[in-house]
């Protein structure tokens, strides 16, 4: 059996401290430190090009930081060394050996991993729901069965710590869904620790326990994904005939409001849950409301918000 | 230890579907049906039975249809082709890693990445040994098919041992194509080199001082270039080869292990 590393509780699993990876006169990471619990799904947002892969190629030593620090189970991560007994881990797209069955590129990590028990292939087919393409040789595998074979070769050992690089790339609708339940099933039922990049905010709120937005290599934003609701801008939203008259109506009501093109918005709770009062009292004023709504801001318009600030 | 020999297997599971394998043996065991055709040839009517380049060739390294002279080929064969499709080897292994986009898997792991590079050096030597050595069977076959005059136990021990050397001398030359594959993260880089190292070896061999420039000596030690060649040959002639094997090895493992893998 592998060495593996003992987790005390409440441990960092992943801590860096102000990581930054230069390219030249680009910055690709810039001063990031991140702190990620045993136990965490922790998501890792950013839109393409902002430094999530390069972020993960630094905690997987793929790369070295120009200035920062890193650490896995509070201790660098060096290279051939126990630490990566408990890591697993996917970048960018799951490639394999195409001339190999899925069950033969198992057995090339499974030896290069050093493990011994055989029976650990067949349970990883089986969670992934390989079976059937068990003898298939990954060139002629679909899309979401490379996908899950990536993950099949970084779960193969159980890791204490999944990083992963956009997991649902590729999968279909049923397959995100399932690969969604697989991931928080390891988090909840095996306590492994999980960082997962993507650039689909709604997707990763379903999943994450905390959410980090990198943008321009830099960490803008962190969030806890139960705050998140919280932060989204909801507003009542009115037209009229006469939007300079139902203003001083509403401002006489109490209700603040401001104007956005012809249209009159409300920001306040008491506005937005009682938007039947509002529509009586401009009738009541005979400025009866042309369009009258509640507007909730998707989650990609959030993150786009947040990227702009 | 264990950990080298898992990475060795896993090499062979990585390489168990490979197509490039039975093209390098067939392309390797062109040179003793070659040769064979030019002994059958040189057997029914001596030089005057070839023509064009094969006759003058012949004439100058004075071939004659006898064992000598097809064991002599076949060394020449291994210290010219080799380095074409020994490097053509090298190329593969090291570079499909980056072609098939598994590369990124290999540097994350318990095992060290020296031990990963160690395991595909060695499954090279063991490819480039079994290709010399079919090579060697294939010949001696068609030899005794052909019925060549000439053979003895002292004659095939001689040539057999510049055969083998001829072999040790090019596998040693190819570890720079390896650091060629993994710097250039691919097999395209490597092979441009195998190709360039090729021509270069030819030229400079043809100038006379080849007995300098490591990819032109095993050819002149198989006697491609003739004895007075061969003759130029010296020590350093050797030591340039080792130097570059050693320099091309720990390259390749010091680039893994330090530079960043993008």
């Amino acid at each position: 059996m592998n060495q593996v590393t003992f987790i005390e509780d409440n441990m960092n699993i992943i801590q860096t401290k102000n990581l930054t990876k230069r390219y030249g006169d680009t910055i690709a990471v810039d001063n990031v430190s991140i702190n990620v619990k045993q136990g965490e799904i922790y998501g890792f947002l950013g839109l393409n090009g902002a430094g999530k892969t390069t972020t993960i190629r630094l905690l997987l030593g793929l790369i070295k930081p120009d200035s920062g620090t890193c650490k896995l189970f509070e201790k660098e991560p060096k290279q051939a060394t126990k630490i990566w007994n408990d890591v697993g881990y996917l970048v960018e797209t799951p490639y394999s050996y195409p001339n190999l069955s899925v069950i033969e590129n198992l057995e090339v990590i499974f030896k290069l991993r050093g493990l011994s028990d055989k029976s650990l292939i067949d349970e990883i087919i089986d969670q992934l729901k390989l079976t059937q393409y068990k003898n298939r040789k990954e060139k002629n595998l679909s899309l979401g069965n490379k996908q899950r074979l990536g993950l099949a070769k970084a779960l193969i050992h159980k890791p204490k710590l999944l990083i992963i690089d956009e997991p649902i790339n590729g999968l279909d609708p049923a397959g995100i869904v399932e690969i969604r339940e697989f991931l928080k099933e390891l988090a909840e039922n095996h306590n492994t620790t999980i960082f997962l990049s993507s650039h689909i905010l709604s997707e990763i709120a379903k999943l994450t326990s905390r959410i980090g937005i990198i943008h321009n290599g830099a960490l803008i934003k962190e969030i806890k994904s139960s705050e998140l609701h919280e932060q989204i801008i909801k507003k009542l939203c009115i037209t009229t005939n006469n939007n300079e008259k139902a203003i001083k109506i509403l401002n006489e009501k109490g209700f603040k409001c401001t104007t956005n093109n012809e249209t009159i918005e409300l920001l306040r709770d008491e506005a937005i849950n009682s938007p039947e009062e509002i529509a009586t009292t401009l009738v009541q004023h005979h400025i009866p409301p042309k369009k009258l709504y509640v507007f909730e801001e998707d989650l990609e318009h959030y993150f786009l918000r947040i990227i702009k600030e | 230890m264990k950990q080298q020999i898992l990475a060795i297997s896993a090499e062979f599971i990585k390489n168990k579907h490979s197509q490039i394998r039975w093209v390098t043996f067939i392309a390797f065991a062109l040179a003793p049906i070659f040769g064979g055709v030019f002994m059958i040839l040189m057997k029914d009517g001596g030089y005057e039975g070839l023509s064009g380049a094969f006759k003058s060739k012949a004439v100058m390294f004075s071939f004659e249809a006898n064992w000598q002279s097809f064991l002599s080929l076949l060394s020449q064969a291994v210290g010219i082709g080799g380095v074409l499709i020994f490097g053509f080897v090298a190329s593969w292994l090291f570079g499909r890693e980056y072609s098939d986009g598994t590369a990124k898997d290999l540097l994350a792991l318990p095992i060290s990445r020296a031990k990963i590079l160690n395991a595909k050096f060695i499954y090279y030597v063991i490819w480039c040994i079994a290709l010399v050595i079919s090579n060697l069977v294939l010949g001696l076959i068609l030899g005794f098919l052909i019925q060549l005059d000439g053979w003895s136990t002292t004659v095939f021990i001689s040539n057999l041992k510049i055969y083998f050397i001829t072999t040790v001398l090019i596998i040693l030359l190819n570890t720079p194509i390896a650091f060629f594959a993994i710097w250039g993260k691919g097999y395209l880089t490597p092979l441009g080199i195998v190709a360039l190292l090729l021509v270069l070896a030819q030229i400079i061999g043809a100038m006379g001082v080849g007995n300098y420039f490591p990819w032109s000596v095993p050819g002149i030690y198989s006697g491609s270039g003739g004895e007075e060649l061969k003759m130029q040959l010296n020590e350093m002639s050797f030591i340039l080869i080792i130097l570059t094997g050693i320099v091309g090895y720990f390259g390749t493992i010091m680039w893994w292990k330090y530079s960043d893998q993008k």
